[in-house]
């Protein structure tokens, strides 16, 4: 069965671009754009890895995390977060509450399938 | 969009492709980085030899820069992450959308660099957070999206959409950065130039240094207005006067033994403390000298001399933020002060800063004594902990300050 990622991100084109090289790469994508009710997502799903936008409509996508590795279900799955380029206070965020890794935007594809293939593979 | 009359966004959307500093860019060709800032935001006219020696320095035909010769848009392609061998292709096949993928990837080029500017800034204001967002969520997309188009989606109708997002995209990015532009270059744009901006110019552009005169000789003033050269006089004469007194190889090496302590240099000298300042800020950099700035304010806080270094945030156009020593000094005349300080930001460089208010001028019975306050900052990485001064309430990221000047006091 092909791996599952659940990419949570508010920019429809961003979704639509990074989901269309991860399906053609053999992943299974799920998307969801609303932060409220993503960590419901994660724990319904749950995937093999989510890929979560640190700035989202409803919550923040640090709130997400917190609450992703609280919870049992969902403290073990890989998190890559997305971040604006040089806040180094966001990474410093990210990484303290438990982000597996973190990518800064503008962010190229090859990147992208390199950090979801590493993080899953490992 | 980029315009053929504006070499200087050419030369920065290049340099930060180099991985260049505008510090490393401006020595490599031999003048000031605040300099050449003012020359990649068009605020200064680049001359055509100068262009040659950037063009040369960046590793790029001087048409690039100025936007002639615009195959350029295939090398741009070429650029992009893994698009050897298909840009020829795309540019066939999609001429238009090549040549505004082209642009795109300039003003992309050119956004970032902004974007790493005002990184301290985007967390703490609200405008500009939320338009940098805009800016990187859609740069972010174009470039996913272009970057699939350059290799193909491989069918018709996914590559129609890819067309369609990236043209939206576009439109979107050039709104967003068109409000960013207004944001931020509104207000200081209107400026003309007068002699004093002309003088501080020129200043910026020799480094604050004329060898000609360590050297014995006089100073080239055929760049300047006539306006612009009377400015530059008595900066001038005080040169000379102070290289008279503190010749350079002797002051060089007492510099260094004194750890750049003005106090202690003045006494060595016999000369009052500003002018060990004046003469600090005047050592060559590249030998082995920390980074020296100086500021020099009259008693109403009007910034009336300014060698500006990285982590000295002081505007010359007034607002700085009233913690910084030199005007600390002002209250307490004749008496020198020294702080580490530093900017707010976790990047901030950690500065020495000497301090030291001192009368100018006539005097006479009866007449108010004309003060300024003069402030050397050593970029010397002490290890003290630093006294957080701010670059003005504008940009400044500390809200419980007693300082601000967001509110009317009373």
């Amino acid at each position: 069965m092909a791996r599952r990622v659940l990419l949570i991100e508010d920019e429809p084109n961003i979704i639509e671009a990074i989901s269309f090289i991860l399906t053609r790469d053999g992943w299974t994508v799920h998307t969801h754009e609303d932060g409220e009710t993503a960590a419901e997502r994660v724990r319904k799903l749950p995937p093999d890895l989510v890929i979560l936008d640190v700035m989202l409509p409803g919550r923040s996508g640090f709130d997400i995390l917190q609450d992703l590795r609280g919870n049992a279900a969902t403290k073990d799955i890989p998190v890559m977060m997305l971040t604006a380029r040089g806040q180094a206070k966001d990474r410093e965020m990210a990484m303290q509450l438990g982000a597996t890794h973190f990518m800064t935007k503008p962010f190229s594809n090859a990147e992208v399938l390199e950090n979801v293939r590493a993080l899953v593979g490992a | 969009m980029l315009h053929r009359s504006q070499p200087g966004k050419r030369i920065r959307a290049r340099r930060l492709e180099q991985g260049l500093s505008q510090k490393d860019l401006a020595s490599a060709i031999g003048i000031s980085a605040s300099y050449l800032n003012l020359i990649e935001h068009g605020r200064r006219r680049i001359g055509a030899a100068l262009l040659a020696d950037v063009a040369q320095a960046l590793e790029v035909p001087v048409g690039r820069l100025t936007g002639a010769g615009d195959a350029a848009v295939l090398q741009v392609l070429q650029e992009r992450d893994g698009a050897e061998g298909t840009a020829e292709a795309f540019v066939e096949g999609f001429p238009s959308w090549a040549a505004a993928m082209a642009d795109q990837d300039q003003q992309i080029a050119e956004l970032k660099g902004r974007v790493t500017e005002l990184t301290d800034r985007m967390a703490h204001d609200p405008i500009l957070s939320g338009a940098l967002h805009q800016v990187l969520s859609t740069v972010t997309s174009i470039r996913s999206t272009a970057s699939i188009l350059v290799e193909g989606a491989g069918d018709a109708e996914w590559e129609a959409r890819f067309h369609q997002n990236i043209h939206a995209d576009s439109l979107r990015l050039a709104e967003v950065s068109q409000a960013l532009v207004t944001y931020l270059e509104g207000p200081d744009d209107s400026l003309s130039v007068g002699p004093a901006e002309e003088a501080a110019i020129f200043l910026d552009r020799c480094g604050h240094r004329v060898p000609e005169i360590e050297a014995g000789g006089e100073a080239d003033l055929s760049s300047l207005s006539a306006g612009g050269k009377a400015a530059v006089q008595g900066w001038l004469r005080q040169y000379k006067a102070d290289a008279a007194a503190m010749p350079l190889e002797r002051f060089d090496r007492a510099s260094r033994v004194a750890g750049y302590d003005p106090a202690a240099l003045a006494a060595e000298f016999s000369v009052p403390m500003v002018a060990a300042m004046r003469r600090l800020a005047q050592l060559p950099s590249g030998v082995g000298h920390p980074d020296i700035g100086m500021v020099i304010c009259d008693a109403a806080g009007a910034i009336v001399y300014l060698k500006p270094i990285d982590g000295l945030a002081v505007p010359r156009a007034g607002g700085a933020c009233p913690l910084w020593p030199v005007f600390e000094a002002l209250s307490q005349p004749g008496r020198p002060l020294r702080r580490v300080v530093s900017l707010p930001t976790a990047e901030a460089p950690r500065l020495t800063a000497y301090a030291c208010a001192t009368p100018y001028g006539p005097v006479g019975y009866d007449a108010v004594p004309l003060m300024q306050s003069a402030m050397l900052v050593v970029a010397d990485a002490p290890t003290q902990l630093p006294h957080v001064v701010g670059p003005g309430c504008g940009g400044c990221p500390v809200q419980e300050c007693a300082a601000r000047r967001d509110e009317i006091r009373l």
